[in-house]
Order: C-alpha cells, then sequence, then structure tokens
C-alpha cells in the first residue's frame, strides 16, 4: 500500500493540483456569475453601452 | 476629406487594408507562428542562433527517412536504429539495379499527399548515405538531423513539460491529459495572443485618434441597407483573421441592435482557421482548385448580407429606427498609455479566459475522445481506436442529421462537433478518422464532389469554435441571444448546405424527391424573406436622444 503511493506519488500530487485548479476555476465562474460580473476582463467600464446602463 | 462622398470609400480601403496587413500578415502570422510552432511545438534556436545550420542540414536531408521506409516496406527489410549500418546494407543488397518504388509525402498542415513515383536505387543509396552522413557541420549523429544539436536550442513548452512529467514518473492518462489535452488546446488559442494584442493596438489608436468615428459615418450609407452598422465592417474585416476579436470589436458599435446583428454575422467570414480545412477539401476532392477557397470567401459575403436582410425582417429586429447620431472628434494624437491600456484592456480578458473556460473544455474534450468501452470495459483508448470513444459514440447518434446535406457518417459528424472546439481541429480529427497518410484517396472515396462541398459550406457557416461562442457570449450578454445567434448559424448552415446537396443531386442525376421538397420550400422561404416581406421597422422616432 504505502509502496504503492511512493511509485505514484507525483502522479497523485499532481492530479490532486490540476484538480484543485479546475475546481478553483469553476468556482471563480459560479461566484463571478452570482455577482453578476462579466467575464470581459474590463467590466462595465469599457462597454460603449455603459453610459446608458450607468447614469453618471 | 475622409468623409469626402467619393473618396471617403477608397481611403477607408486603404486604411482598413493596412490594418489588416500589419496585425495579421506582417506581425500577427509570424508571431502566432511562432508561438505555435515554437513555444507550443518542438522548441526553437534562441535568437535564430543555429536555425540557419539546422535549416540547411534539413533541406539536404530531405526525403531521405520516407525514400528508406518505402525501400524497406518493399523488400521486407526493417531499418534497425541501433545499428543502422547493417540493416541498410542489407537493404541495398536485396534491391535490384532496377528496382523502382513510389514513395509519398504529406504536407503538414493540409495533411496533403504528393507521390514520388520512379525512385531507383541510385536514390536509395544517397539517401543511405545521407542517414549514416555524421559530417561534421552537417548533423553529428545518424538519422535526421536533430535541431537540438545545432546553436543555442530552447525546447517548446510540450517538450518541457513531458520530460518533467517523466521525471516525476507521470501516469500515461495523465501525461495525456497534460499534453494532449490542456497544453495543445490552450496553447493553440494563446497562439492568437500575439495577433491580437497588435490588432488592438491598431483599433484603439484608430478609435482614439477619432478616425473610426468617421469610418462608421462613411459606411452607414451602405451596411443600412442590409441591416447592420457602419461599424460592422470593422468586426467582418477582422473576422478574415479570427472571429474571437472580430467579436469583440463590435463593441465599438453602440446601437445595441446592430451590435447584435454584427456579432451573429461575422463568424460567416471563414476565419484563418477554416483556412486548412478549405485547403484540405480543395485538394483531396476538388483538385486544388482555386475557386474552392475564393468562393468559401463569397459565400461568406453573402451570408452576411441575406441573413442580415432577412434578420432585420423579424420581430426581434424590428423596432425603432436608430438614429445615426454621432460626435466627429477633431483629429488629435492619442497618448500612448492610452492607446496601449486599452491594448492591454481588451487582451488581457482573452488570455484570461484561455486559463478558465477554455481550460475546462479541453480537458472534457480529451477526456470524451480518449475514453470509451473497448474488449467490454470502459477505458483509455489507443490512438487508433478512436472509434470506440464516446465522442465517436455520440456522433454515430446524431449523424442521421447531416444525412439530407450529404455527409451522414460518424466521421463527418465528430470532424464537425470537434470544429466546435478549435475549426484547426476539423482537418486533425479528418487526418486520424479516415486513416494518416492516405487520408486525401479516403476522403475522396467517401465524398461525391456535392457532398464534400456541402460539408464544407456547412462547417464554414454553422456556430463558431467555442472560443468564439464563449465571444458571443460575452458580448451579448445575455444567454437568450447567444442561443439565437448559435440556433441563427447553425440552421442558416443547414440550410444552405441543404439547397446545395440537393440541387447539387439535380446535375449528377442522384435526386431524393423529399430532400428536393425540402431544399425547394427552404428556397421560397429565403427568397420571400428577402423580396417580399415587409420591413416591421417603424418609421417614426419615438425615443428621446
Amino acid at each position: 500500500m504505502f509502496e504503492a503511493i511512493r511509485e505514484n506519488a507525483g502522479t497523485i500530487v499532481l492530479s490532486l493540483l490540476l484538480l484543485g485548479a479546475v475546481t478553483g476555476i469553476i468556482a471563480k465562474l459560479f461566484r463571478d456569475k452570482k455577482k453578476g460580473k462579466s467575464s470581459c476582463g474590463c467590466n462595465c467600464g469599457c462597454c460603449p453601452m455603459a453610459s446608458s446602463c450607468h447614469k453618471a | 476629406m475622409v468623409t469626402n462622398r467619393f473618396l471617403g470609400l477608397p481611403i477607408f480601403a486603404a486604411v482598413m487594408f493596412l490594418v489588416y496587413w500589419i496585425a495579421m500578415v506582417a506581425v500577427g502570422t509570424p508571431a502566432t507562428d511562432w508561438v505555435n510552432d515554437n513555444l507550443f511545438g518542438d522548441g526553437y534556436h534562441l535568437f535564430g542562433n543555429g536555425a540557419a545550420q539546422y535549416e540547411k542540414a534539413a533541406e539536404r536531408y530531405g526525403d531521405t527517412d520516407v525514400i528508406l521506409s518505402a525501400f524497406a516496406e518493399q523488400y521486407g527489410i526493417e531499418i534497425d536504429e541501433e545499428n543502422p549500418e547493417a540493416s541498410l546494407n542489407a537493404l541495398l543488397a536485396a534491391v535490384p539495379e532496377d528496382a523502382e518504388v513510389t514513395y509519398i509525402t504529406q504536407d503538414e498542415e493540409t495533411l496533403e499527399t504528393e507521390e514520388h513515383p520512379g525512385t531507383g536505387k541510385a536514390d536509395l543509396q544517397a539517401a543511405a548515405a545521407e542517414y549514416l552522413s555524421t559530417e561534421d557541420g552537417y548533423k553529428s549523429g545518424v538519422g535526421a538531423p536533430d535541431p537540438a544539436a545545432y546553436g543555442t536550442w530552447v525546447p517548446g513548452i510540450p517538450a518541457l513539460v513531458e520530460s518533467g512529467l517523466d521525471a516525476i514518473n507521470a501516469a500515461d492518462w495523465l501525461k495525456g491529459l497534460i499534453l494532449d489535452g490542456i497544453i495543445a488546446g490552450v496553447g493553440a488559442v494563446l497562439g492568437f495572443v500575439p495577433q491580437m494584442l497588435v490588432l488592438f493596438f491598431l483599433l484603439a489608436f484608430l478609435e482614439a485618434c477619432g478616425y473610426m468615428a468617421r469610418i462608421a459615418f462613411v459606411l452607414d450609407r451602405i451596411f443600412r441597407k442590409f441591416g447592420l452598422s457602419g461599424k460592422s465592417f470593422i468586426p467582418m474585416l477582422i473576422g478574415v483573421g479570427c472571429g474571437v476579436p472580430g467579436i469583440m470589436a463590435s463593441r465599438t458599435i453602440e446601437n445595441e441592435r446592430d451590435r447584435r446583428m454584427t456579432i451573429m454575422t461575422t463568424t460567416f467570414i471563414p476565419c484563418s482557421a477554416k483556412v486548412p480545412f478549405i485547403a484540405m477539401i480543395a485538394g483531396a476532392i476538388f483538385q486544388k482548385s482555386a475557386w474552392v477557397a475564393t468562393s468559401a470567401y463569397f459565400i461568406g459575403m453573402a451570408a452576411i448580407i441575406v441573413s442580415g436582410i432577412m434578420l432585420k425582417k423579424t420581430k426581434r429586429f424590428a423596432g425603432e429606427p436608430a438614429p445615426f447620431v454621432m460626435e466627429l472628434p477633431a483629429y488629435h494624437w492619442p497618448t500612448l498609455g492610452n492607446v496601449l491600456r486599452s491594448m492591454w484592456e481588451r487582451g488581457w480578458s482573452f488570455i484570461k479566459k484561455a486559463g478558465t473556460i477554455i481550460l475546462l473544455s479541453t480537458i472534457l474534450v480529451w477526456f470524451l475522445s480518449r475514453f470509451g468501452v473497448a474488449d467490454g470495459a470502459f477505458r483509455m483508448l489507443e490512438e487508433d481506436e478512436l472509434e470506440l470513444s464516446i465522442l465517436a459514440k455520440v456522433g454515430g447518434w446524431i449523424a442521421w442529421i447531416f444525412a439530407p446535406l450529404g455527409f451522414g457518417t460518424w466521421q463527418a459528424t465528430v470532424a464537425s462537433i470537434t470544429g466546435l472546439i478549435a475549426k484547426e481541429n476539423i482537418v486533425g480529427t479528418m487526418g486520424i478518422l479516415y486513416g494518416g497518410t492516405k487520408t486525401y484517396a479516403n476522403l475522396a472515396a467517401s465524398f461525391t464532389g456535392i457532398a464534400a462541398y456541402a460539408f464544407l459550406v456547412f462547417n464554414l457557416l454553422c456556430a463558431p469554435c467555442f472560443a468564439a461562442i464563449g465571444a458571443i457570449r460575452r458580448e451579448m450578454n445575455n444567454a437568450g441571444w447567444t442561443w439565437f445567434a448559435i440556433a441563427w448559424q447553425c440552421g442558416f448552415a443547414y440550410a444552405v448546405s441543404l439547397m446545395i446537396y440537393q440541387f447539387g443531386g439535380l446535375f449528377t442525376g442522384n435526386v431524393n424527391i423529399i430532400g428536393l421538397i425540402a431544399a425547394a420550400a427552404v428556397l421560397c422561404v429565403m427568397i420571400y424573406m428577402l423580396f417580399f416581406k415587409k420591413y416591421q421597422e417603424a418609421t417614426k422616432l419615438t425615443r428621446k436622444v
């Protein structure tokens, strides 16, 4: 058992890291969606329609 | 001057040609090619140190490997890489003086094959000498010249990661996931970054100096005729390179209806990722006719005009006429900081997306295409067992949908589906599914001319790749509109392909009466929408501006 874990240590660690990254991405996508944030980089500020949504 | 009635258009065409040329040809293509072939490819020579020597060696080495293996196959002697000299001598002894073989070379990008008949024993002797040569300055070992042996060699990311994975003794499935899935998929997308940054820079400059406002003014009169805004031209022009920045460029269109229409129609223009696919169909089935590629662009433009007019007459796009009110700013030099910031904001959002949505989708596709039920057990598949994968199974279920278009096979269906991940995938998938070096012959055997053209047109017009769908989703900022755009694109592609295949059948004597009636019905609907249906647009402006 211990031997098997030690032999595949690299695979296990790497797949856990990958799993963590994927979970993080999904969580971030959900969080952004809940916040109503669009996935574009500069948010409402650089949208040409911004002036009609956010009246000064 | 630039808004002059007559001079405005030619000046605009020249400016846009320049922007396109700088972004796509002068800077973009070399930069993108460099990223794809080197950074995400095998590797590169640092500052070009050693590249020239390697190229010279590779040119001299030529088709040596292919010639040797053609003779080896013909005379049943295997070339032993451990001890090549002995096996080559055995081969030379076995080949008679008057021997002639045909060897086949393949183009890496389009998978086009070329036959070289009449290769004699002299060629074999030359090839054997090249193979064994360790001449100083030519190559350092037997076999093909190794680029790493010249100058300063920096291995590509896949090679680096592979050696890292080997070092920690990673399992095969993990290696496959990271190399074939994540790096291949995300790398292909990141390859567009340099091209897009240049393009965004130039567009930001045109916007900031005040020219963009004037372009829209000049083009508005023409584009209004088929429901688009004057600013729609820019996204379409950019769309020739890649649909993603094309769709993003629609941000400059303030009017919501015009912007949505532009987003929906921009990807009809064949993007650069579709070019190898067009070349493949032209080469395999139409004897490399240049008309295939030319017609692809004309079909794209016709699709924009036709669907623009048709969409404009639907309820979704009806409503108040958008007033074209625009302040024309005085010309001025923009500040460098402004232009750079604008470029970086747009580019960074693209890079972030590659790290999130695209990363997830590449993992999913890798899983679907590499796993399946083989020999009664669910397991990871070998390279040549692709037809057992989950993706192939699903393709088999829905292949019947494409039967009226003439390509109802699971291979063509799967190629179309993987084309959704990235259009470059179509060529790669066809290459795997239609068997390696004989791809062209197999394609010619399984497609008739009309069916192949219908297949080409469907893949050119249907929903773009996921990256572009993501861009559509972001620019529309509304799920309903995104789905409507995808449905319209797929429906339009289906209708056009149906007409091509069914009406084409009339000329080749391959008539299916039900299909023909359906195609005729589609044509009638289109003609009605184009020429007879009235616009639902209001003629009065009620909105306060």
